[in-house]
């Protein structure tokens, strides 16, 4: 492995887990995503332009990972409209629980989990959020819209937000 | 932004840090790359695309072993509890790639903790270091041939940069040489020959022959039809093939240099030391472990006339040891053993299996009789169930 990248991995790797542990909620299984998607970025490192500040394609990289696996996966899961309950009798004090707000999103879709991370915690534009998925900004748009509004929804269904 | 944003931006800025199990990200990542380049299994499509992106040497696998890495400690061989039966501990940790001679000698290439460097040395039997040295970067793989011991690295930081390194078998240097535009990537050797796949970022994908001429390596290159290298292997009557994904390719050797020879249609392939066939190579059919002669081709005989091997899963690598007994690695991560007596019955079943943690990277015919594999874990074990 390239010095430089090993570098960027021992320094970063802590911070990498954490990210995928918030799109796949699973930190289990985001070690394993994050592993996958620096191979993917080591094989590629000759072609990367940026290669002393990595993290962006790292992140990228990640992302698709995530949206691969829950490729596979999917006919194991069950995908609904609604979110498994989340409230409890003082949901309101509840839903101010980071906590509990990292788990309603963690069931969400995939690509619903990623636009908002992207959107919400690497602090992307619609544009910069659509380059990373390689999608459309009314892609993200969209995706973004129908994640919130499923928080949205379940959270008011609990008379959490009004 | 709106109650629920701000909500959710708090969330996600606010999530606790968590605490990584693996102890060495950048050894697991390493070993974990170095496994897509060199393992010879089908290729998936999204490995392809890769292989595409990079030109000829990352013909990934989809291999789906998770990775366990250990602690790379001082890599002293110790012998371990846990051990599956008919199983010897050669080399503890960090091993990488392992290559036994044509005199029985057995090399191994193992990196430090940090995977960073690079040190190669013989053991015996008992994983008793017998000489060592620390080839000059980049370096991976080891290929032992009678009285050569090559090392091949390939280096894809920033600008693309190959070594080959030629050792004594006394372990003293005795020459290297770089390449400052290709990458390198299966190996074979043969005789002291060293046959080598390469590629750059123009598509052009050969197989180079490597020889030492006094402190010099002469380089002979040929190019192939297709423009992705998939693996190589050589039969144990020295004949040489390249899997291009589309074809296997003969490579000949002519008095001035090296051309294509026999073409065959597409076939995988995964090893090519068969005791009972020196001329075979062994190739898969979905679960089925195939034994191909290419050299038929040239009596217009279908290449395809050797055994068929069924194996309770995809086989990725196999060989046979000097007693003929056959072992085959599946992508499952699991070594099969196969009696040699049984191999002529018609419906051969393996006699014992192991499963290999992290899956393994080379496979290779112990002196001793067995075979010797390089785990994912960095273990060099030997394994002689066959009694």
């Amino acid at each position: 492995m390239d010095a430089r990248l090993a570098e960027y991995v021992r320094g970063q790797w802590p911070s990498l887990v954490r990210y995928a542990t918030l799109l796949c909620g699973d930190p289990v299984e985001a070690e394993e995503l994050v592993q996958s998607a620096l191979v993917r970025v080591a094989l590629r490192w000759p072609f990367l332009r940026d290669k002393d500040d990595p993290n962006g394609y790292v992140k990228r990289a990640i992302v698709h990972a995530n949206i691969n696996r829950w490729r596979r996966l999917r006919s194991r899961e069950l995908p609904t409209d609604r979110l498994p309950d989340v409230g409890s009798p003082d949901a309101l004090a509840a839903v101010h629980d980071h906590d509990q707000v990292r788990r309603a999103l963690a069931t969400l879709p995939p690509r619903q989990r990623a636009v908002l991370v992207l959107r919400y915690l690497d602090d992307l534009s619609e544009q910069e959020a659509a380059a990373v998925l390689g999608c459309s900004v009314g892609t993200v748009k969209s995706q973004a819209h129908k994640g919130l509004a499923k928080l949205r929804e379940s959270f008011e269904a609990d008379g959490v937000l009004r | 932004m709106t109650d629920l944003e701000q909500l959710l931006r708090d969330a996600l800025q606010e999530a606790p840090p968590v605490a990584p199990a693996s102890p060495d990200p950048v050894a697991a990542v390493t070993r974990r790359v170095r496994r897509v380049r060199l393992s010879v299994a089908a290729v998936t499509a999204a490995a392809a695309a890769v292989a595409v992106a990079v030109v000829v040497p990352f013909a990934g696998t989809g291999s789906s072993g998770e990775q366990k890495v250990q602690p790379l400690g001082t890599p002293t061989p110790s012998a371990s509890s846990t051990l599956p039966a008919d199983t010897t501990t050669l080399w503890a940790g960090g091993a990488d790639w392992a290559s036994i001679s044509p005199t029985g000698a057995r090399w191994l290439t193992y990196f430090d903790k940090g995977g960073q460097v690079l040190s190669l040395a013989q053991v015996d039997s008992a994983g008793r270091v017998v000489h060592e040295a620390k080839p000059p970067a980049p370096a991976g793989e080891v290929y032992a041939g009678s009285s050569v011991v090559w090392v091949v690295g390939s280096d894809q930081g920033g600008n693309i940069l190959s070594r080959v390194s030629a050792y004594s078998t006394s372990g003293q240097l005795v020459a290297t040489k770089t390449f400052p535009t290709t990458l390198l990537s299966f190996a074979v050797v043969t005789g002291d020959d060293l046959f080598v796949q390469t590629g750059d970022d123009a598509g052009n994908n050969g197989v180079a022959r490597l020889r030492l001429h006094g402190n010099a390596i002469d380089e002979t290159d040929v190019a192939l039809p297709d423009h992705q290298g998939n693996g190589i292997a050589v039969t144990a009557n020295g004949a040489v093939w390249a899997d291009t994904e589309k074809h296997l390719v003969e490579v000949q050797a002519t008095a001035t240099g090296l051309r294509v020879g026999h073409i065959t249609d597409a076939w995988s392939l995964h090893g090519g030391d068969d005791a009972k066939n020196p001329d075979a190579l062994w190739s898969a059919d979905g679960s089925r472990l195939i034994e191909l002669t290419p050299r038929l081709l040239s009596s217009g005989v279908s290449v395809a006339e050797g055994d068929r091997i069924p194996v309770p899963g995809t086989p990725q690598l196999a060989t046979t040891d000097a007693a003929g007994n056959l072992y085959v690695l599946t992508k499952e991560g699991t070594l099969y053993a196969f009696a040699a007596a049984t191999l002529s019955s018609g419906g051969p079943a393996p006699v014992a299996s192991v499963d290999v943690d992290g899956g393994a990277v080379v496979l290779v015919a112990d002196p001793s009789g067995g075979v010797d594999y390089v785990t994912g874990g960095g273990q060099l074990l030997r394994w002689d169930p066959v009694r």
